[in-house]
């Protein structure tokens, strides 16, 4: 055999040997099809998963978590059950990834309904908070799954010159509380103010976008 | 000619066997190992895995129970130990803040002023003062933390409180970014 004859083997063996480490690889990264765990706050989730390719599957997370077998790729999902809000967002599997956490929202009317059905129990747990009948409750409202719930206490006082109480603007300051149900004995306790403001540094527990929607300022 | 097609194949011969040998040595690496994927809350902490320095992302380890400590000047020590199994799982170290003091502003050196003021930009406006209200501000944390500034709003009555607060947003980005503190103020619902 030839020189020449030789170098063609090897560089045919050399790159069969290379196309098989890059097709492992390719598969590892792109065609992968994972087992992934996917959690859910919400119990008996359903999910309609895009895939970017245009491929559309439902899944139904039971209870609060289920194994699927998911293809690696970005894909665009949104809820299905009808309390809970659609608003489509990105999901990103990876060879690497073996769990996802979601954490779906209720809809404006589930939240709605779950504060009719709350506000008395809300109610009773503010006032034995606050036993003084000068404050007003007002701009109720709950988030999340029903759990979150934030008002603002408008407490006013009876100037002692005017005679003018709620009226009055120099007399009543705004104070903002938030409650969290308790998941355990579902009583409603205080986790944030009362504050003429609740900021994010002195109030790490409680969401973001509770804060936000409280902020006195905008 | 010989010696260019020579050249050319060699080249060829020796791309083909560094990607060969990356891949290789990857797939070796990484079977039979599981990821942790390991997350910090605060940059540049020393992450240690059984006493061995690792940086944070995706880390290949053996199955098996391992001791992770990370550690950040001016934090409390993070101690967990892990149980590693086939399933890849994620780690997110949360490192918790070593309380801070309030300090005196004249305490500070001019480069820690400076730093503070490059930070904090809105200093220069303080104290805004207004027919109703103040606003100015207090400086608190640590040489090792670092120091942050929190507001103080001194008004006798609702009204100048509630426009200072609409002021605050003026002066700042997001007044809930920030501690703020009302003086000659008496909270009636605590």
């Amino acid at each position: 055999m030839n020189t020449k004859k030789k170098v063609i083997i090897l560089v045919s063996l050399l790159i069969i040997v290379s196309s098989v480490i890059f097709g492992i690889n390719y598969y590892n990264n792109k065609l992968l099809v994972k087992d992934v765990i996917i959690n859910s706050t919400y119990p008996n989730t359903n999910i309609k998963l895009k895939l970017n390719n245009g491929h559309e599957t439902e899944y139904k997370i039971t209870n609060n978590s289920s194994s699927i077998k998911l293809q690696v790729g970005n894909y665009t999902a949104f809820y299905i059950n009808n309390e809970l809000s659609q608003n489509s967002f990105s999901l990103s599997i990876t060879k690497d990834t073996s769990k996802i956490d979601l954490d779906p929202f209720d809809n404006s009317n589930q939240l709605n309904n779950i504060l009719a059905n709350e506000n008395t129990s809300i109610t009773n747990t503010i006032n034995s908070l606050y036993k003084s009948n000068n404050y007003v409750i007002s701009d109720k409202k709950v988030y999340h799954q029903g759990e979150w719930f934030s008002c603002s206490l408008v407490v006013y006082q009876i100037n002692p010159f005017s005679g003018s109480g709620f009226s009055d603007p120099d007399n009543y300051d705004t104070y903002f509380i938030v409650l969290k149900k308790d998941t355990v004995n579902n009583k409603w306790g205080l986790v944030g103010g009362p504050s003429l403001i609740l900021t994010k540094t002195g109030n790490p527990s409680i969401p973001n976008y509770i804060l936000d929607n409280l902020n006195p300022t905008k | 000619m010989i010696n260019r097609r020579n050249i050319i194949i060699a080249t060829i011969l020796i791309v083909l066997v560094l990607v060969g040998s990356y891949f290789t040595a990857m797939f070796i690496y990484q079977n039979g190992k599981s990821v942790i994927n390991i997350s910090s809350s605060m940059p540049n902490t020393k992450i240690t895995l059984d006493g061995k320095a690792i940086n944070t992302g995706n880390i290949y380890i053996k199955p098996g129970q391992y001791l992770i400590s990370a550690t950040k000047d001016g934090y409390y020590e993070y101690r967990k130990t892990i149980e590693v199994n086939q399933i890849n799982t994620n780690l997110a170290i949360t490192l918790t803040q070593k309380p801070d003091s309030t300090i005196n502003v004249s305490e500070l050196s001019s480069d820690e002023y400076n730093k503070l003021q490059n930070d904090y930009p809105v200093i220069d406006n303080l104290p805004y003062q207004d027919i109703l209200y103040t606003i100015n501000y207090t400086v608190f944390g640590s040489k090792v933390n670092g120091y942050k500034i929190e507001f103080t709003i001194d008004s006798q009555n609702a009204t100048g409180r509630r426009q200072a607060l609409k002021q605050l947003s003026n002066l700042v980005n997001n007044p809930l970014d920030y501690k703020i503190n009302f003086l000659n103020f008496t909270n009636e619902v605590k």
